[in-house]
């Protein structure tokens, strides 16, 4: 506990104290509010202000996320691995109660079950990015990106939601719970798949051939590899 | 020397792996949609002008990324080495996160002009919106970078400045309709009607110039005060680029609508057929279906309908008031077909008037309607076409265009039954 005390207070604990609760008071007051957007065919040309907000809060999670000795704890072992791992458990816990009780307070519990599953696929998108992308400042990229094909091309010609549009779809769609599902089979993968994991994984079939380690790189021989014979 | 430090940022930026995502992004707005656009210069121009609404908070966001360099892990700030005034070096920065979301957005508008090239005509290119789309980008682009030197975290930054972007230009971005409010930095459509004014156009130019001087003065303080002792002196052009700004704000503010009446063209492109159908020479990929149009309105029981000498699309003979001529509405010929019917219908009806009972009114109003949806199903050539929802209210129209299906003088004696009905009605 004092551990993850510690690592709160290096990234900005008030700033993203400040904008959760920003977030949250837009979620219940303004949440219902229709923007209009440009839609390629037919259908709803609104996004509701509350989608966005849960968008924001799910990237929000990354800021405290990324640790300002990012660089330092890429060495370091098990115990601040599991600080962060319970950080982000904290964090995203916190979101979807705060998402979940305020939405089903103020609207309806079906609107804050849809609303869940798309901040549980965001979430797990800004763990995805943040893992392919190289760190957690790079978190926002994927969900910020799912911004165009959501309001762009949600609706088909017939002005009938696509089956993917998790804003859109009613909470008992099975098409997005599916997409909620593997999202977050992809989100424990990238945590699963550290760099020591993945080294050990690519190393296993370079050492089943037992083959002999290319002569060390010295400093003024910049070949990399010996050429095949 | 410059030009070098040019290349080899423009190698280094990181935009150079969200570029393909900006062009593809771009050219999905652009063709993802309906493509009544092509063909139609003016409306060309507005469909490329769309992907702007996505590209300028997308721009924001990178320009706020790749601006917190410093900040970033293993991203060193090599540019903070170079032998180069930090201003020169700031423009190259900002230059550069520029070049890659204006190309970006240049890819697409070569795109739209390169398809409405071959059917197009002669009235070229409109370059009224694309530079309302380039403004937005630019302006965006600033705003980014600016937020992203001053800010203080690599996730809020890009994330706050791209969804509040989006989330203004959702509510206010677009020329607003009516009475609502709206900062005009957008269009969804571009009528042949209307077209940009300069004087607005140029204080928006101003106004993203503006920002873009203070991103670059704001970025330059930010990089060189630490680190240098004492009073780094009055920071003279931040203070003047804050004053433009203040200045091109006002301009922008009193500027007026961006979007004013076009003037009346020489020659309208009309049909040869009496009546006549007239349309903006930008809209003549529509000219040989009006002239079918026209055909049809000619061919109608003479003596049971007048049609007035010429149709008109609106804006041709200078009128500002609704429904004085009609809108090719995303390439609907549907709806041109029953704004003639209606125009028809008035000519050949007596003017309106108070019915004595209730239920004559009833009556009128419902052979109104039904001979609406006949002379429009007549006048467009057949049934309604899928992607038209509505009609005129209360008409069963599949009976109504089953008709049209009938022999001559079947279709004669019904209308003429419906126009009796109307004629008939006693005034009060």
């Amino acid at each position: 506990m004092p551990d993850l005390r510690s690592r709160l207070r290096l990234c900005h604990p008030t700033g993203v104290a400040l904008g959760a609760a920003g977030l949250l008071a837009a979620l219940v007051w303004l949440g219902g509010v229709a923007m209009p957007v440009p839609v390629a065919t037919g259908g709803d040309s609104t996004v509701q202000l509350r989608m966005i907000v849960v968008l924001a809060g799910a990237i929000l999670v990354a800021v405290p996320m990324r640790s300002p000795m990012a660089d330092w704890e890429a060495g370091a072992g098990p115990r601040a691995r599991r600080v962060e791992l319970t950080l982000l458990a904290v964090l995203a816990s916190a979101g979807a109660v705060l998402v979940g009780v305020g939405e089903a307070l103020v609207r309806s519990p079906e609107s804050a079950a849809s609303l869940l599953r798309a901040q549980l696929i965001w979430l797990s998108l800004a763990v995805v990015s943040a893992r392919l992308l190289g760190g957690w400042s790079r978190a926002w990229v994927l969900p910020l990106a799912t911004i165009f094909p959501l309001t762009y091309l949600g609706w088909d010609a017939a002005g009938e939601v696509r089956w993917w549009n998790w804003l859109w779809q009613p909470h008992t769609a099975a098409g997005c719970w599916a997409l909620a599902a593997v999202s977050l089979t992809g989100a424990v993968l990238a945590l699963w798949a550290t760099p020591w994991r993945t080294r050990r994984l690519r190393g296993r079939p370079r050492r089943g051939r037992g083959a002999p380690r290319a002569v060390p790189a010295r400093p003024g021989n910049r070949t990399k590899e010996p050429a095949a014979r | 020397m410059t030009g070098r430090i040019l290349l080899a940022e423009l190698r280094h930026s990181p935009l150079r792996w969200a570029w393909p995502v900006l062009v593809a992004i771009d050219l999905f707005a652009l063709f993802g949609r309906s493509d009544h656009w092509i063909g139609v210069w003016s409306q060309t121009s507005a469909a490329a002008q769309v992907p702007a609404f996505y590209l300028g908070p997308a721009m924001a966001a990178l320009a706020a990324w790749t601006a917190a360099r410093r900040r970033r892990e293993n991203a060193g700030g090599w540019m903070d080495a170079a032998a180069r005034p930090a201003p020169v070096m700031e423009c190259v920065h900002l230059g550069i996160t520029l070049a890659y979301g204006v190309t970006a957005y240049g890819v697409g508008v070569i795109a739209a002009v390169a398809v409405t090239l071959p059917g197009g005509g002669t009235h070229f290119f409109w370059p009224g919106y694309v530079l309302l789309g380039l403004v937005v980008i630019v302006l965006c682009t600033g705003v980014g970078h600016a937020v992203g030197r001053a800010g203080t975290s690599l996730v809020a930054a890009p994330l706050g400045t791209a969804l509040v972007l989006f989330v203004l230009f959702s509510f206010f971005g677009f020329v607003p309709q009516g009475a609502e409010w709206g900062l005009g930095l957008m269009v969804v459509s571009g009528y042949p009607d209307v077209v940009t004014a300069a004087g607005p156009m140029l204080a928006r130019s101003a106004l993203a110039l503006a920002v873009v001087l203070v991103a670059v003065a704001v970025g330059r303080r930010l990089r060189s005060t630490p680190g240098r002792p004492g009073w780094p002196g009055v920071p003279a052009t931040a203070l003047a680029a804050c004053g433009f700004l203040a200045v091109s704000v006002v301009g922008f503010a009193t500027a007026g609508p961006v979007l004013q009446q076009r003037g009346v063209p020489d020659e309208p492109l009309c049909t040869s057929h009496e009546p006549r159908v007239c349309l903006w020479p930008e809209s003549r990929k529509y000219l040989e279906e009006a002239e079918l149009m026209s055909r049809r309105v000619a061919a109608l029981p003479a003596d049971l309908f007048t049609s007035p000498a010429a149709f008109h699309e609106t804006g041709l003979r200078g009128e500002t008031t609704m429904g004085s001529g009609f809108h090719i509405r995303e390439g609907e010929m549907w709806e041109v077909a029953t704004s003639l019917a209606i125009r028809v219908q008035e000519m050949s009806t007596p003017p309106y008037c108070d019915a004595v009972t209730f239920d004559e009114d009833e009556k009128r109003w419902a052979a109104d309607m039904e001979l609406i949806s006949w002379l429009t199903a007549r006048i467009a050539g057949g049934g309604k076409p899928p992607t038209v929802h509505g009609g005129p209210p209360g008409v069963d129209e599949k009976t109504v265009h089953a008709i049209v299906a009938e022999p001559e003088e079947v279709q004669a004696a019904w209308a003429g039954e419906r126009l009796a009905t109307i004629r008939e009605t006693r005034c009060a």
